[in-house]
């Protein structure tokens, strides 16, 4: 049990008659990186905030470090660092007043010369007043609130949006180093390399419920790309047909390919048609994931 | 903050500055504040004393009240709905130790406010001088001395 940080057991938040989330199972190991994926309005965000006691959960139990969320709720908190999704600040105090005042609530585990350090580190200045910052130095802020008390656990709600990717980069560094130096990190995030640069196992959630998890390496494995091409001459309806590839849309000389297999000689019968421009689409993991378990289901069927 | 205390003094202010024009008219309403209606309410308008608790602090305490009530559910309710309490909530503090907080600080506002409406009544008087006649309670020590400037008096609410 103890290598459990977080422990969920039948978890369900109701809002009223609105779904939040439904029997949530979920746990996360001592010192790993757990990627929290789904659409928006799944429940990742109802379910980080009953791990924080911010919202009770209309049945079941959540532990973090062995201990209850609500009962020990403050105890358990000390060794937290959390960054909500939408993130809210208050506009008329400086940056510094704010760290500072935030840092002191920690009762000792945070101190003034280390949030200093995150700050520079992200190039926030902390002189300036919160209501003048951009959404992303709004964001900073809240990575530095996140990371000040060196937690044991990182609770992060999308740590990277709204930063450029200079700076996303850089928090994912952070996260790694508080990884490497013992911290467990749950965090929620929609961009795919990120998810697979940095995560041992992935959540996915969807309409509260959560449907599975599965080791990334696993995932990734998979080979699932989405790849839209212009071509001079507008390639015949047959061209692309073979096994693994799904022709998902055309446009004259434009077509959209879904590949998952022959991927070269896919692109050699491109080549005959004189490709003008090539663009690859985004895959999000969790369409990656859904394939993954859709096709296992079907060759389980077979 | 400020913004309201300064507004509210100007209760204080408004109605000490109108009695002296008041108190000469004063005959022509004795027969009128005889009426039950003015009696049930307390209202009576003698002496300058009496004029003031009459009026201006009958005022003053429902307006504090709307204050507290109005700066009471934003700093809990308006910082939730906004999501400003996320980052405080996700603290190690105990829930009843947030709640408490907001409530001493709404406390202190409120002295403040009052300090300052009363400042703004005393300057007044102080300005008016001869014009207004009160009843020497310093001299009949009816409130320590150091409590009020001397000449006058000032209900708390």
């Amino acid at each position: 049990m103890t290598d459990h940080v977080i422990e969920t057991n039948n978890l369900t938040v109701y809002y009223g008659r609105h779904r939040g989330i439904v029997d949530v199972d979920l746990q996360v190991l001592t010192g790993e990186v757990f990627g929290f994926l789904g659409p928006n309005g799944a429940g990742k965000t109802t379910t980080e905030r009953v791990l924080l006691d911010i919202i009770r959960p209309t049945t079941g139990t959540a532990r973090i470090f062995g201990m209850d969320c609500q009962k020990d709720g403050v105890a358990v908190r000390e060794r937290i660092g959390y960054l909500p999704g939408e993130l809210s600040l208050y506009d008329g105090m400086r940056v510094s007043a704010f760290l500072d005042m935030y840092a002191s609530l920690h009762k000792g585990n945070a101190d003034k010369s280390y949030w200093k350090t995150l700050a520079e580190r992200l190039d926030l200045d902390p002189s300036r007043r919160i209501k003048e910052l951009s959404r992303g130095n709004k964001q900073k802020v809240g990575i530095v609130t996140a990371f000040m008390n060196r937690p044991d656990l990182l609770i992060l709600d999308e740590p990277t949006s709204g930063l450029d990717p200079l700076v996303q980069q850089t928090v994912m560094e952070m996260v790694e180093e508080a990884n490497d130096a013992g911290a467990t990190v749950f965090f929620s995030s929609h961009i795919l390399p990120e998810v697979q640069a940095v995560c041992d196992r992935v959540g996915i959630i969807r309409d509260g419920r959560l449907i599975a998890t599965e080791r990334v390496d696993t995932l990734t494995t998979q080979n699932f790309r989405r790849v839209r091409f212009r071509f001079a001459t507008p390639p015949p309806p047959d061209a692309f047909v073979r096994d693994g590839v799904t022709e998902l849309g055309r446009d004259d000389g434009q077509l959209t390919l879904e590949i998952r297999d022959h991927l070269d000689e896919t692109m050699t019968a491109a080549a005959g048609y004189g490709i003008v421009d090539i663009e690859t689409i985004p895959v999000s993991l969790e369409e990656i994931f859904l394939a993954y378990y859709g096709q296992r289901k079907g060759n389980n069927h077979a | 903050m400020l913004i309201w205390g300064v507004a509210l003094s100007m209760i204080p202010v408004i109605y000490i500055g109108l009695y002296p024009a008041f108190a000469d008219q004063l005959s022509n309403f004795t027969e009128m504040l005889d009426l039950p209606f003015y009696q049930a309410l307390g209202i009576q308008m003698g002496t300058f004393e009496e004029y003031m608790a009459s009026t201006a602090t009958n005022l003053i305490p429902l307006i504090l009240a709307i204050y507290a009530v109005t700066t009471g559910t934003a700093a809990l309710a308006g910082e939730e709905e906004d999501g400003r309490l996320e980052l405080i909530v996700a603290l190690p503090i105990p829930r009843w130790q947030i709640v408490a907080v907001k409530a001493v600080a709404i406390g202190i506002t409120l002295l403040i406010i009052l300090a300052i409406t009363g400042a703004g009544a005393a300057l007044t008087l102080l300005a008016l001088g001869d014009q207004v006649e009160t009843v020497d309670y310093h001299r009949s020590s009816c409130l320590p001395a150091w409590s009020l400037p001397g000449r006058w008096r000032w209900r708390l609410p």
